[in-house]
């Protein structure tokens, strides 16, 4: 029959004058109800190309090139001789050590007193209205400008007037750290001051961790017989353990590419010992200008953060667990 | 550096140099001749003569050419500088000039950007292609924002703006690559700072501060008072090491600069300064100075009771603090940074220059603003109303360039024992440096052990 | 050993009164069933018992030892939740023992025995290392009761755990609890929504309506002897059929329907008031084909049947009544549309005062009370 074969073929041959029209929308909305799932994702999509795949190959790319910031358009192909230089680079282990004690002392600190906060102002033990107050008082910090985080923290680690110092002196610790001053107790300023960052955000996590947990599973132990210490060890804390999980590879991730508070607290002193791949990283490029370096420090930068995402899954078992 | 190409252009801007002479009530040539006087030989005066003969030959053919370029529309001339004592009332006479003389209704931005964060940001925007039309420059830094290949040049202009009257440590920075790339604006001295009370009160006398390094610890031992005052106290970074190496007779570079010289032997005494301060005579703070942004407010605050060597720019961040002048100069002691015994005392200079972009929408303009800024008469003026020394030898002897300069004979005195830096290899020879001695403040490394190894890799990378 | 005696107590959430003022006592091995609507405070009342709620006022005590201020996990309770409230993360196995790993001074190898042998009660020892999420509803009630009784509490709270489980396993869960909790000879309180699942387990049920206790008794009592109006519509199924009316000490009881539908029943009640509201079972209204005379007949068609297995449900709509429903053997031959007479029998009358709802005690008239009466009229 014709009808079938143009039912089959063209759009333009279906049906009689009066149907083709009608048939002509139905085909488009179908055609584009079919894809709509694509079409709402695009713009997304495009973004992350545009804001976030591009840039990362063009950072490649620049790795692979020797290129001073003032003049990026002088560029001299000199291939894997970035990461050759900085490999070889006893200055680099350095970093990467200072990288490894300053991410996981942040990350521990932060994850733990983050949850544990979250678990004291979840259960109704401060009451709900002091809780409240509380828990949106904590976000400040996470609120706060890196910049200022990293002016209010020298301020408060100044060795001689500050109220870190003041507090300890007070408690009777007659010479108190030089914190930032001090090659021994810089990292130790900074660690605490991302903790206090940082802090808020793994609150607000494990806050929301916590309200995934029945109500009915806490009165099961508590009928039990379980202590308070003991619910929180054998009912909250595992069924956290996603939550913690997630927390704990975006706080690394995070915390791997702070250099901002570091910057304005210490510039990566005293003696480097506070300097951090995303620090190095930012002085290579806006202080010695060397862009190529810098890109290839971030490649390498990117490669840890990928690297201690699959370190994390392995870790707790799996990605089923994380999501 | 000069061409006949170059020549024929530079009478436009000499032109307009009259024009900005006349309304100051000097002459360019009174100008060129009082500099030519102060400071060069008889041979200039005869090139500066010469040059002025194309000078009127072209003039008609450069109004033209400024009408083509530069005429109707409006232009917003950014000027960034140093967070200090320059500001934007200074510069905007000029701009004024600027509009008589053109069509383009000319204004000024005016940005000031704190000194730790200038040359980064910069040399960002100059990356990005989004640099301004002026800039007041380190001149520790022109050498990398030469290589951008975007500073604007004064070669035709030379003669003009009499180019040997600037000190000569100044000539090495801003003449990069045989391009005259800056003019130099102001310079300054490093020296000892004190606590006249804190004297008084140890019982010292504070208008004989000590001489020698030896006095100097001896002194600083009796006003050691920790932890509200310590004895002395200063940032350990290669620019303020240059005072001591320069006192022990040393340098940074061998002459021809291919080569460091600083692990040599005065470069070690210089070191062991530091050494001694932080690990020896424990007349320091408990741990060393390695950022410099706060310390000024500490000193001043009273938290060291000298340093041994600060730049002249410490009365900024004492109005800052909220000193007037007159408290300035009674609570506290400016002098020569101690040296060793048998030595000559000494200073580092340094200063800033002013460079402008080549690739601005109107270059016309904004050299001819450069040319009128670096005249003699508006050198003279800024150096007397923010109180910062000139560069030109010219001016050093007229009394209202020192009007508003804080403890003016002391650094008078200074003047005849400057000497500068290596400023075109500086960020590696400071780079290096600045790790190795505060790895001997630190006491993690002797001083002679950190200074080779800082050496050898200078030597790498010169 | 383990009586639960309550006494005065009331809770109160800010304005709500959830329960108010219980008193009674729960005696040692009683299976107490809890019963009521939705809201009425039942669960309320079963969480103060296990110390997930304090009282507001009144106290409460396990054997001779008063509890109110000891805390949940000291009364030695046992909770069995609505929604099992099993552990997601752990094991059967470590669900059983958990109550028991909380308490420091076991032994492992105690603590396996005795979730072994908790399983082998319940029939579930080969699901011990599964999963609890790969436990059908049935399961999960089993282990949920396991890890209760593991501990050999001193009472035994069961807050409506049939109620997430389909009609067969509720039937068969429901002999089981009684027979296991009759084995543990455990005081027990169960709560329930369900007034059959009442009737069917408990030794005596409460029936608690807006905090307050309607009526405490053996089913039986409750069923027959509804202690209000609440009661008697709360329990069986289907509702009693109650009725308005008029009652003078002359006549007895009439039912005043449009139309000539009248129905007197020939009892004689003390009330203070004429007006009352009658009750009588679909169970107790007797039933005749065709019309047949007399007052205490009422004659209407059937509006419709319901079909109910061994039983048939007759429903009348007389003009001017409530609904009345008469409960038949499936077998006999009442169809929709028949006209037949019901009359309500006067023993199995109940009689409600209209406004307060109470009950009132109604005088069965033998014959010589009857044959009195005319002597009366």
């Amino acid at each position: 029959m014709s009808d079938d074969q143009s039912y089959l073929s063209t759009l333009d041959d279906i049906a009689g004058p009066e149907g083709q029209p009608m048939s002509r929308s139905e085909r488009l909305y179908e055609a584009v109800d079919s894809r709509l799932p694509y079409i709402m994702i695009a713009p997304v999509f495009l973004m992350v190309i545009g804001l976030i795949l591009y840039p990362a190959v063009w950072a490649f790319k620049l790795s692979l090139y020797e290129t001073q910031i003032v003049n990026l358009d002088d560029q001299t192909f000199v291939g894997l001789q970035h990461y050759v230089d900085i490999l070889t680079d006893p200055f680099f282990y350095k970093i990467m050590k200072n990288s490894a004690v300053f991410v996981g002392a942040s990350v521990i600190g932060q994850v733990a007193i983050g949850t544990a906060l979250a678990i004291l102002l979840d259960r109704s033990w401060l009451g709900d209205r002091i809780a409240r107050f509380f828990r949106a008082s904590y976000i400040l910090p996470w609120a706060t400008t890196a910049v200022i985080v990293g002016y209010s923290w020298t301020f408060m680690l100044n060795p001689r007037v500050g109220l870190v110092n003041e507090f300890l002196r007070f408690l009777g610790w007659a010479n108190p750290p030089a914190w930032i001053n001090s090659l021994e107790w810089a990292m130790a300023g900074v660690v605490i001051m991302n903790i206090w960052r940082g802090t808020p955000f793994s609150l607000i996590f494990q806050t929301s961790g916590l309200q995934s947990i029945q109500e009915t599973l806490y009165e099961a132990a508590n009928v039990g017989g379980a202590s308070t210490l003991q619910t929180v060890r054998h009912v909250t804390l595992p069924l956290l353990r996603p939550f913690i999980l997630m927390n704990l590879i975006l706080v690394t991730l995070f915390t791997f590419n702070v250099f901002g508070m570091i910057l304005v607290m210490t510039g990566g002193g005293p003696l480097n010992a506070t300097n951090v791949l995303a620090l190095y990283m930012y002085e290579m490029a806006f202080d010695l200008g060397n862009f190529g370096k810098a890109s290839a420090l971030a490649v390498l930068l990117f490669g840890f953060n990928v690297l201690t995402v699959a370190f994390y899954l392995k870790a707790f078992g799996g990605i089923k667990q994380a999501v | 550096m000069r061409d006949s190409d170059r020549s024929v252009r530079s009478p436009v801007d000499r032109r307009r140099f009259i024009t900005t002479a006349g309304v100051a009530g000097v002459t360019l040539l009174a100008g060129c001749g009082g500099g030519d006087s102060d400071g060069g030989g008889g041979q200039e005066t005869t090139e500066a003569a010469a040059d002025a003969e194309p000078a009127d030959q072209t003039d008609t053919e450069a109004a033209g050419g400024q009408t083509d370029t530069a005429s109707g529309g409006t232009f917003t001339l950014e000027y960034v500088d140093v967070d200090g004592d320059r500001a934007a009332e200074h510069f905007q006479p000029v701009i004024d000039e600027l509009n008589s003389e053109y069509d383009t209704q000319i204004s000024l931005n005016f940005r000031e950007i704190p000194y730790d964060n200038m040359k980064q940001q910069l040399l960002t925007r100059v990356g990005a292609g989004d640099e301004p039309d002026v800039a007041a420059i380190d001149q520790i830094w022109l050498g990398e924002f030469y290589q951008s290949g975007k500073l604007m040049t004064f070669n035709d202009v030379q003669d003009q703006v009499n180019f040997d009257d600037y000190f000569a440590g100044f000539q090495d920075a801003i003449v990069q690559d045989d391009d005259f790339v800056a003019f130099p604006i102001t310079t300054d001295v490093r020296g000892m700072y004190w606590h006249k009370s804190a004297f008084e009160d140890a019982g010292l006398d504070p208008d004989s501060p000590p001489e020698t390094w030896s006095a100097f610890y001896e002194a600083a031992a009796q006003l050691h008072n920790p932890p509200e005052t310590y004895g002395t106290g200063l940032i350990v970074a290669a620019g303020i090491y240059s005072v001591p190496l320069f006192g022990a007779g040393g340098q940074f570079l061998s002459d021809d600069g291919s080569a460091p010289t600083f692990q040599e032997e005065p470069g070690v005494q210089a070191a062991t300064v530091i050494d001694d301060i932080h690990n020896n005579e424990e007349i320091g703070p408990p741990e060393p100075v390695t950022g410099g942004s706060g310390f000024p407010q500490e000193f001043l605050n009273g938290q060291y009771a000298t340093t041994p060597v600060y730049g002249s720019w410490m009365d900024f961040f004492g109005r800052n603090e909220g000193f007037s002048n007159e408290e300035l100069l009674n609570q506290f002691g400016f002098g020569l940074t101690p040296h060793p015994e048998g030595s000559e005392p000494a200073t580092m200079n340094g200063g800033f220059g002013w460079a402008a972009f080549g690739t601005t929408e109107q270059p016309e303009i904004v050299k001819d603003f450069m040319i009128r800024i670096s005249d003699k008469e508006f050198n003279r003026k800024i150096a007397r109303e923010t109180g910062r020394i000139p560069t030109r030898q010219s001016l050093l002897d007229a009394d209202e360039v020192w009007e508003n300069i804080l403890w003016e004979e002391e650094i008078k005195g200074m003047l005849e024992y400057g000497s500068t830096r290596p400023v075109n290899n500086w960020s590696v020879v400071s780079e290096e440096l600045t790790p190795a001695l505060q790895a001997v403040a630190f006491d993690r490394q002797e001083p002679q052990e950190a200074l080779q190894q800082a050496a050898d890799a200078v030597s790498s990378q010169l | 050993m383990s009586t639960i005696r309550l006494d005065h107590v009331t809770k109160r959430f800010a304005e709500v009164t959830a329960v108010d003022d219980v008193h009674f006592e729960i005696e040692d091995g009683e299976l107490l069933v809890l019963v009521g609507p939705s809201g009425c405070g039942k669960t309320t009342l079963l969480r103060t018992i296990a110390g997930l709620e304090t009282p507001t006022e009144g106290d409460v005590s396990l054997g001779d030892r008063r509890v109110t201020d000891v805390p949940a996990r000291k009364r030695d309770v046992a909770l069995v939740f609505q929604s099992f409230a099993l552990f997601p993360h752990m094991t059967v196995r470590e669900n059983i023992s958990f109550n028991l790993r909380m308490q420091d001074n076991l032994a492992g190898d105690e603590i396996d025995e005795r979730v072994v042998e908790t399983a082998e009660m319940l029939d579930i020892e080969e699901l011990l290392d599964r999963a609890i999420s790969e436990l059908s509803g049935g399961q999960k009630q089993r282990v949920s009761l396991g890890r209760a009784i593991v501990t050999n509490p001193a009472a035994f709270m069961l807050d409506e755990p049939l109620a997430n489980l389909d009609a067969n396993l509720r039937d068969q869960m429901e002999t089981e609890i009684v027979r296991l909790q009759k084995r543990l000879d455990i005081t027990t309180v169960h709560v329930t929504h369900n007034q059959s699942e009442a009737m069917t387990m408990g030794d005596r049920i409460a029936v608690m309506n807006d905090g307050q206790i309607q009526q405490i008794g053996d089913p039986e009592e409750v069923f027959y002897e509804p202690a209000n109006r609440f009661i008697a519509e709360f329990i069986g199924s289907p509702t009693m059929n109650l009725l308005s009316a008029t009652h003078s000490r002359g006549t007895g009881i009439e039912i005043d329907g449009a139309d000539g539908h009248m129905l007197t029943i020939p009892v004689t009640v003390t009330a203070p008031r004429s007006r009352v509201t009658v009750g009588c079972r679909p169970e107790h209204v007797v039933v005749e084909h065709g019309r047949v005379s007399g007052s205490e007949w009422l004659t209407d068609e059937v509006a419709f049947t319901e079909f109910h297995g061994a039983s048939k449900y007759l429903f009348l709509e007389p003009e001017g009544l409530d609904q009345i429903v008469v409960h038949v053997d499936s077998n006999s031959d009442y169809e929709q549309g028949d006209l037949v007479s019901v009359r309500f029998s006067p023993a199995e009358v109940h009689v409600f005062d209209a406004e307060s709802g109470q009950r009132i005690e109604a005088d069965v008239p033998d014959d010589a009370e009857r044959s009195s009466e005319p002597v009366e009229r």
